[in-house]
């Protein structure tokens, strides 16, 4: 009895046991998982059934059987829950691994004869009463998304595992042919772009993760092969394109796009490494190596176990490429992306369709843009902090709804999720602006690559309220590999207010010309209107969106007329360098809570630990699971450096430099995301060396993150030092050209304007 | 044990699922009704109807929120292995822990079996309005009620079934303007 899913267990255990006499992400993965799941067994137990697995290890195998032991008893006390009751689709995909985790465990001989036959029929007769009937419920065959698939996968993953020997399953055998009639159509009913229109969380959280444990199901059910290619039905996608959808959702800097609902956020791996280790293609090596954060930790279909099938799909070759990989992007009916060659200037121009009348996850957005400069976000989109904002909520943008719990009712509001709050031209102050019908929302685009633009005419979504609206036109384009033009053109019968929006992150810096950001990291954004000066308005708000900085700048250009024309410049620009990195820092385990800096300090001087705090602890070197951690250095301070970049994802932070408390709360939201740049005051600036200590706490489990992603401390220490900011000194709009003068050079390119 | 092999035997036997339609289990009646759908013969029907008059009188629908050991009952428990207990603000019997777990599985397997079979009598008809007209029915039902009008096709349903088209839930208006179309509406 082999394991279902692996094609070769012989062959993976060799490549993983034989890692660690490697250097390489191969080894730093599997030390990182197996050192989990050895020290902390039922706090990382999506991580112990494939370590037994892997070591065969005697006490691996029976933590694991233990693991899967728990999770049967849990079954019955869900049934009281209104997670399992109304979102089945989150439990169905779980389950359907444990399900398979089982059968791995049974392949190692960890459970009896009768306790195996006793856990099947637990998990089969729960798949079946709760999980085929949540499959059932799901319209057939036009609900397309990530609870469909997920119910229809694990459905039929369950069917597959239990209707063959020894266990012949009757209702395994329904499973299985229920979810086999049905999971086909879903994934190639999404659209050709591979974008199911949920944003990047579900893309890249449940549908990303289930596109690989589809095509190999499939595969090994039907005797098909290169599915991965293959549309699945007429005009739709293949599951190749929803993979690479995936890939295209990763920003410059490891982020993914804040489209939709849920805001910034970090990716997940195995579906690049499934798709790296299939395809070969440079863009997955490409964004594995240089874009991933490997201690963060989310489930992935609601199961935290990413990286187990990172480790499984991992490829034999990482493929990259001589030349950089382009990482621009256009997709006809979604958007598309323009990155410089660099990656250090990035826009994304989006027109994918938005939910109609209640657009709570699907966002409308027509034409809205993004940036990110130096691999920090610039702009601003998501959903706002829990505690909400007045700001994008309207008279008619609440819901009640009482269909998803259990005698209560409650209330959501939508606003956020309508134009106003996006990046996109406003008509007549209208922020609420969404569809009340599920009609066409843009017309024609078209994009040009090689000359990096592109352009959508959205005057659909507009023309539901005012039919006189005849064109709601935006052309993006990277100028000179350096700069931004977003050229809106809007045309109508009658005269009408017209708003050119950006939302933006904090912070304003007063300009004579235009608006510019300043962002904690130090990029700048600077935002010029190139034709005539329109009256410009700007807004500080607070509680939106709630990442990276529970705040957000609006920017406004209005005009009014039957027609509106603006050019705007977009400028990115960096103040700060990186400069070298700060290593080998004594380490010091507070398992006891107990240490203070006066009591750590003996200790850290004493410590032979080193560390370079690019990951927590245990993962970085073979210690004990700790929470808590204290690191201390005292280094020689590079002349001119300015401040300090701390790793990102820590945790209950604290900082002292040369002995004094650094207040760190200004970075409590970003610094989650972003790693924080912490000024080393002018009192420090004179002297020679600076003495450091941190102290940190790391995630234990993979349960820190309250289901909304654990992160552990990741990216390291490094000095930061002010740079000129290449700055816009003077600009000039000619017929064919554009005449930027900047503080360095001039920049003459060609741009011809929308007629 | 003794549960699952007696619902494993429903799919190899027809002979077993009159008498598991009326089975105190409801594990028991929720697969038997699966398995009419897989024999769709009009003589199911007043089977059918007796269990959803069964289903009737259970309070599937009157839990009050529950506490968990960990975690809030929300989607995140997903994720969680055991243990996990739960617990409820009073002591309540053993019937009714086993409604609450049941809620609509058992009456959306009925509409299932109903809508392959295609037809249903008057007095059917009215239950099958009465979940889309009830506010307190779960979406699962009233979903699978309104794909079963729309299988059935009979005129009378299209004052619940644009009720349904109304309802401000996916899955229910879905299935119900699919009816509609279906009845040519």
């Amino acid at each position: 009895m082999h394991p279902i899913l692996i094609d070769d267990i012989d062959q993976l255990r060799q490549r993983i046991l034989a890692s660690d006499a490697h250097d390489d992400r191969l080894r730093e993965l599997w030390t990182l998982v197996k050192g989990s799941a050895q020290s902390a067994p039922f706090d990382f137990p999506w991580f112990t059934p494939f370590v037994a697995l892997i070591t065969r290890d005697p006490r691996d195998i029976a933590n694991a059987a233990e693991v899967l032991r728990r999770y049967v008893g849990k079954l019955d006390s869900m049934y009281f829950s209104p997670g399992l009751q109304f979102h089945f689709w989150c439990f169905a995909f779980p389950h359907a691994k444990w399900c398979l985790y089982f059968q791995w465990l049974c392949t190692l001989g960890a459970f009896s004869d009768d306790e195996a036959q006793v856990l099947a029929a637990q998990l089969i007769e729960y798949h079946f009463v709760n999980f085929l009937y949540g499959l059932r419920t799901k319209p057939e065959p036009e609900c397309v998304d990530n609870q469909a698939l997920s119910l229809a996968l694990s459905t039929t993953l369950v069917g597959y595992l239990f209707a063959q020997a020894p266990h012949h399953s009757a209702m395994a055998e329904i499973m299985r042919d229920e979810g086999l009639r049905r999971l086909p159509g879903i994934i190639g009913d999404m659209p050709p772009s591979g974008y199911s229109g949920e944003g990047s969380s579900y893309m890249d959280c449940v549908n990303g993760p289930a596109i690989p444990l589809a095509i190999e199901l499939l595969q090994r059910i039907t005797g098909q092969t290169d599915l991965l290619h293959r549309q699945l039905t007429p005009n739709g996608a293949t599951p190749y394109s929803v993979l690479l959808m995936v890939a295209r959702e990763w920003m410059p800097g490891g982020l993914l796009l804040p489209w939709d609902n849920y805001g910034y956020q970090f990716g997940v791996r195995a579906p690049l490494a499934y798709a790296a280790r299939m395809t070969g293609e440079p863009l997955f090596a490409d964004i594995l190596q240089h874009e991933c954060i490997w201690s963060y930790d989310i489930g992935t279909g609601w199961a935290y176990d990413d990286l187990v099938w990172t480790l499984i799909w991992w490829p034999a070759q990482l493929y990259t490429s001589d030349t950089p990989v382009s990482r621009s992007w256009y997709e006809p009916d979604i958007g598309g992306a323009l990155v410089s060659t660099a990656r250090h200037y990035y826009a994304m121009q989006m027109w994918d369709d938005s939910t109609p009348v209640v657009p709570t996850r699907a966002h409308v957005n027509p034409n809205a843009v993004l940036f990110n400069g130096y691999g920090v976000p610039l702009s601003a989109d998501g959903s706002p902090t829990p505690q909400g904002t007045a700001r994008f909520r309207f008279a008619d943008t609440v819901r009640r709804v009482t269909f998803f719990t259990m005698g209560q009712e409650d209330e959501y509001n939508y606003g956020d999720g309508c134009g106003g709050a996006h990046s996109i031209m406003i008509v007549d102050g209208w922020e609420g602006l969404r569809m009340q019908t599920d009609a066409p929302q843009h017309a024609t685009t078209s994009a040009d690559l090689l000359h990096h633009t592109m352009v959508c005419d959205v005057a659909p979504t507009y023309q539901e309220r005012w039919p006189d609206i005849v064109r709601m036109q935006r052309r993006t384009t990277l100028c000179a590999d350096r700069f931004f033009i977003i050229e809106d053109v809007c045309v109508a019968t009658q005269p009408h207010q017209w708003t050119t929006r950006f939302l933006v992150r904090p912070s304003f810096v007063a300009q004579p010309h235009g608006a510019k950001i300043s962002t904690p990291e130090g990029v700048t954004l600077h935002l010029i209107p190139l034709l005539a000066e329109a009256p410009m308005y700007c807004e500080a708000v607070t509680g939106h969106p709630a990442k990276p900085d529970a705040a957000c700048g609006i920017v406004d250009f209005v005009t009014e007329g039957t027609h509106h024309h603006q050019l705007t410049l977009a400028w990115i620009a960096t103040t700060r360098r990186r400069g070298a990195a700060i290593r080998q820092l004594a380490a010091v385990a507070d398992d006891a809570d107990v240490l203070t800096l006066a009591t750590a300090r003996p200790l850290l001087a004493q410590s032979a630990l080193r560390l370079d705090m690019r990951l927590p602890a245990h993962m970085e070197a073979a210690v004990p699971t700790v929470k808590r951690w204290w690191y201390y250095t005292s280094v020689a301070k590079p002349h001119d450096a300015a401040w300090l970049q701390l790793p990102l994802g820590m945790m209950n932070p604290q900082l002292w430099l040369d002995g004094v408390a650094i207040d760190l709360t200004p970075w409590a939201v970003s610094g989650e995301l972003i790693a924080p740049h912490v000024p080393i005051t002018a009192a420090r600036d004179a002297v020679d060396t600076l003495e450091i200590v941190l102290c940190v706490d790391v995630p234990i489990s993979h349960y820190e993150g309250g289901g909304d992603g654990t992160i552990g401390l990741n990216g390291g220490l490094w000095w930061v030092h002010p740079c000129a900011e290449e700055t816009v000194v003077s600009w000039q709009l000619q017929t064919d050209q554009v005449h930027i003068q900047s503080s360095e050079r001039t920049y003459v390119v060609p741009y011809h304007r929308a007629r | 044990m003794q549960r699952y092999h007696a619902m494993e035997a429903l799919f190899r036997d027809t002979s077993l699922i009159a008498e598991a339609s009326r089975h105190a289990d409801w594990r028991m009646r929720y697969a038997a009704a699966l398995a009419m759908a897989q024999h769709p013969d009009p003589r199911w029907l007043p089977l059918l109807a007796r269990m959803l008059e069964i289903e009737a009188q259970r309070p599937l629908y009157m839990q009050p929120p529950a506490r968990f050991s960990r975690g809030t009952g929300d989607t995140r428990m997903a994720e969680q292995i055991g243990p996990i207990d739960v617990f409820f603000d009073a002591d309540y019997d053993d019937a009714t822990l086993d409604a609450w777990r049941c809620r609509g599985r058992v009456r959306q397997a009925v509409l299932f079996a109903i809508a392959a079979i295609g037809h249903a009598d008057d007095a059917l008809l009215d239950v099958l309005h009465g979940y889309i007209f009830d506010p307190h029915e779960d979406f699962t039902v009233k979903a699978a009620s309104a794909r079963a009008l729309g299988m059935i096709g009979d005129q009378r349903s299209i004052p619940a079934l644009r009720e349904a088209q109304a309802f401000d839930e996916w899955c229910t208006n879905r299935e119900a303007s699919k009816a509609l179309q279906r009845m040519q509406v």
